[in-house]
């Protein structure tokens, strides 16, 4: 069989096919007229009351996370006193020399080095 | 174009849309005759609307053949939500059908769709492969070389089946 041969072939039972398809095919007006296929009615029985009752809990859970605390000034207040609260040992920390420990030391005083430069300049042979 | 002149051009290409639905819905037939209302409904609400760019079959064909991509994809959620959807099977070959047909049918199957598409388009319809690369919405040479392939591999499903 060449190609030309297999593509009348092909073309033959394509043909025969379609003609047998198109015999078959139910009038135009009557498709057009019929109730409109509820194909999708299942579905929306069920996705209609799942999405309300989603609805429902999202709106829930916003008003329950929206909502304003009752305890909110006691809570205010107890907040301050915390922050001013003070340990009834702090003096304690207070020790002699503690200053030494809460300042950075200064090793060279600014006043040293000046006069350091003074003397280097006072040793500089003359030219 | 009035409604009037649309249902008119409809009329004249149903029993070929026919056709085109029933090869676009695996030859399911409750569903291809609901995939072709869907279609004329589309046309004629105007949510299709045709612009001239192509002939009005291949605009035709192109609506059907979307509306029922669109119903498999319904099917497919609907199956996955609700375990619930239209039947798988196509509809068994009649007795009478001559074993050609059959054995077409069943080397169809075993196409990729673009392929099967092109060549019923071509084959069955009688569109040059640039209608058919219209219709499905790719380039003619996209359509070309599925033609080419689909072809081949009929023609060796179909000569295996025979010898």
């Amino acid at each position: 069989m060449t190609p030309r041969d297999e593509d009348r072939e092909i073309a033959r039972l394509f043909e025969e096919q379609r003609q047998a398809d198109e015999a078959s095919a139910p009038g135009f007006r009557a498709l057009l007229a019929r109730p409109r296929a509820g194909r999708t009615a299942p579905a929306r029985r069920i996705l209609r009351p799942a999405l309300a009752a989603a609805s429902i809990l999202v709106a829930a859970a916003a008003i329950l996370i929206n909502r304003p605390n009752p305890r909110e000034p006691e809570l205010l207040a107890a907040g301050a006193a915390l922050a001013a609260w003070k340990s009834p040992t702090d003096a304690f920390l207070d020790t002699p020399g503690s200053e030494l420990t809460s300042q950075v030391p200064v090793l060279v005083s600014p006043a040293f080095e000046t006069n350091l430069d003074a003397l280097h300049q006072q040793k500089e042979p003359p030219r | 174009m009035t409604r009037t002149e649309i249902e008119a051009e409809l009329e004249g290409q149903h029993a070929a849309g026919f056709a085109w639905a029933l090869s676009c819905c695996g030859r399911r037939r409750e569903e291809a005759e609901d995939v072709l209302q869907a279609a004329y409904l589309k046309i004629l609400d105007g949510r299709a609307s045709f612009e001239s760019r192509s002939s009005f079959r291949t605009f035709l064909f192109a609506v059907i053949r979307r509306t029922a991509a669109e119903e498999r994809r319904r099917t497919a959620v609907s199956r996955l939500l609700f375990g619930s959807g239209r039947e798988e099977e196509a509809a068994a070959a009649g007795e009478s059908e001559p074993a050609g047909r059959i054995a077409v049918r069943a080397a169809l199957v075993r196409l990729s769709r673009r392929q099967r598409e092109v060549l019923e388009l071509v084959f069955a319809m009688g569109m040059t492969v640039r209608e058919a690369a219209d219709t499905l919405s790719i380039s003619t040479g996209s359509a070309r070389v599925h033609y080419d392939r689909g072809k081949k591999r009929l023609a060796a499903l179909l000569a295996r089946k025979t010898s």
